[in-house]
């Protein structure tokens, strides 16, 4: 596991060459360059959706407590545990520029 | 250039034994199948050449000529094309898929003993997916070998003649000559404590790994490739039942296999009650 130094108002951003699609109800993700797939569950695949909507952590937070019964800062543990990975993965990265981040 | 070194980008093995890999030399593609030949091809496929061995088993070379071969060259030009058996009743086929020794070739062969079942497939399935369509509910394959390749036990269970111990090509009754559309895909599986044969259905990323894992790929290293595959393997899982059987290796679980499998062919919206 890396350790990153990420916070609740960091953007995450796919890599370029990471294609995803949603199938029966899981989201299913391909890294084309590796070639390798990686199914998501159902948390995992409503914060790979949310980054794909352009949404900082603690948005993706705020979303995910809606659906689920846990505190702030656990489900906060749970992202950063889940992007930290993705990152090692190589399928997102963190977005430092503050010039590229959404409006 | 006949000097370049191969570089081997993948593998395959049956236990410890290396039975077929993929390289590149330059930019030519290889495919070796020790001791039977080697495929060389360039990318737009306008170049290609299966060179058996010296002393190669003429058998094993029609084999592989007629399924992987055609199989690879197929990958070059934007096809889709599945390590698996198929059979078919009327216009609906079922595949099954599994790694070597898994029974694909058996399975096909006890289904096409029912008097209305024929072969499509004896090893690998040819998908029909057109690029303009993708949002079609059906996709179709056509049939690609008349013949299935059995092992000496399957052979005497099924009621041909054979002896010796490698596995013999044998003249089905009724190999199909049309496309069909495929309602299934099934991935076979030995399980040891498996007091009955059960199938199941495979959803999400199962379902994708099993998909995946049975592609037949030459160009393994291009990410165009890869998203284009992506892409046939999505439409394949949203248009047909990926599921799993699962048996002991008694040949005594066939007839309770192939009912279980029959039922595949007559309903897209299989509930998950009447697979157990």
């Amino acid at each position: 596991m890396t350790s990153l130094s990420i916070g609740p108002s960091d953007y995450v951003i796919i890599c370029e060459g990471v294609s995803a699609r949603e199938f029966d109800g899981e989201w299913i993700v391909l890294d084309l360059q590796g070639g390798n797939y990686f199914g998501l569950d159902d948390v995992g695949g409503h914060i790979w959706r949310a980054i794909g909507e352009g949404k900082s952590l603690s948005q993706i937070v705020a979303s995910l407590r809606r659906n689920y019964d846990a505190s702030e800062i656990e489900l906060l543990k749970d992202v950063m545990l889940f992007i930290d990975e993705l990152v090692e993965r190589q399928l997102v990265r963190i977005n430092r520029d503050v010039m590229d981040r959404p409006k | 250039m006949a000097s370049e070194r191969v570089i081997w980008l993948s593998e395959q093995r049956v236990g410890s034994s290396l039975v077929a890999r993929i390289g590149r030399r330059g930019d030519d593609l290889l495919a070796e199948f020790p001791g039977t030949g080697v495929l060389t091809a360039n990318l737009k496929s306008s170049r290609a050449n299966f060179e058996p061995v010296r002393g190669a088993n003429e058998l094993a070379v029609k084999k592989i000529n007629a399924s992987l071969v055609t199989a690879l060259l197929r990958h070059l030009r934007g096809g889709l094309t599945l390590h698996a058996s198929a059979t078919g009743i009327g216009e609906s086929a079922v595949a099954f898929v599994g790694p070597s020794g898994s029974g694909k070739s058996t399975m096909a062969a006890a289904l096409c003993a029912r008097p209305d079942t024929q072969l499509v497939a004896d090893d690998t399935i040819a998908f029909e997916l057109d690029e303009d369509s993708f949002s079609t509910f059906d996709v179709d394959v056509s049939p690609t070998q008349a013949e299935a390749w059995l092992l000496p036990d399957a052979l005497r269970f099924l009621g041909f003649q054979g002896d010796g111990s490698e596995k013999v090509p044998v003249s089905l009754r009724n190999p199909t000559k049309t496309r069909l559309s495929l309602r299934a895909i099934v991935g076979l599986v030995f399980d040891a404590r498996a007091h009955q044969p059960t199938i199941r259905s495979l959803r999400g990323h199962e379902a994708f790994q099993l998909l995946s894992s049975s592609v037949i790929r030459f160009v393994i290293d291009d990410p165009a490739a890869q998203a284009r595959e992506f892409e046939q393997l999505c439409r394949v899982a949203h248009s047909c039942k990926i599921l799993e059987l699962r048996r002991s290796r008694s040949l005594r679980d066939l007839d309770r296999s192939i009912e279980l499998v029959g039922r595949l062919y007559y309903s897209r919206g299989i509930e998950e009650g009447d697979l157990l």
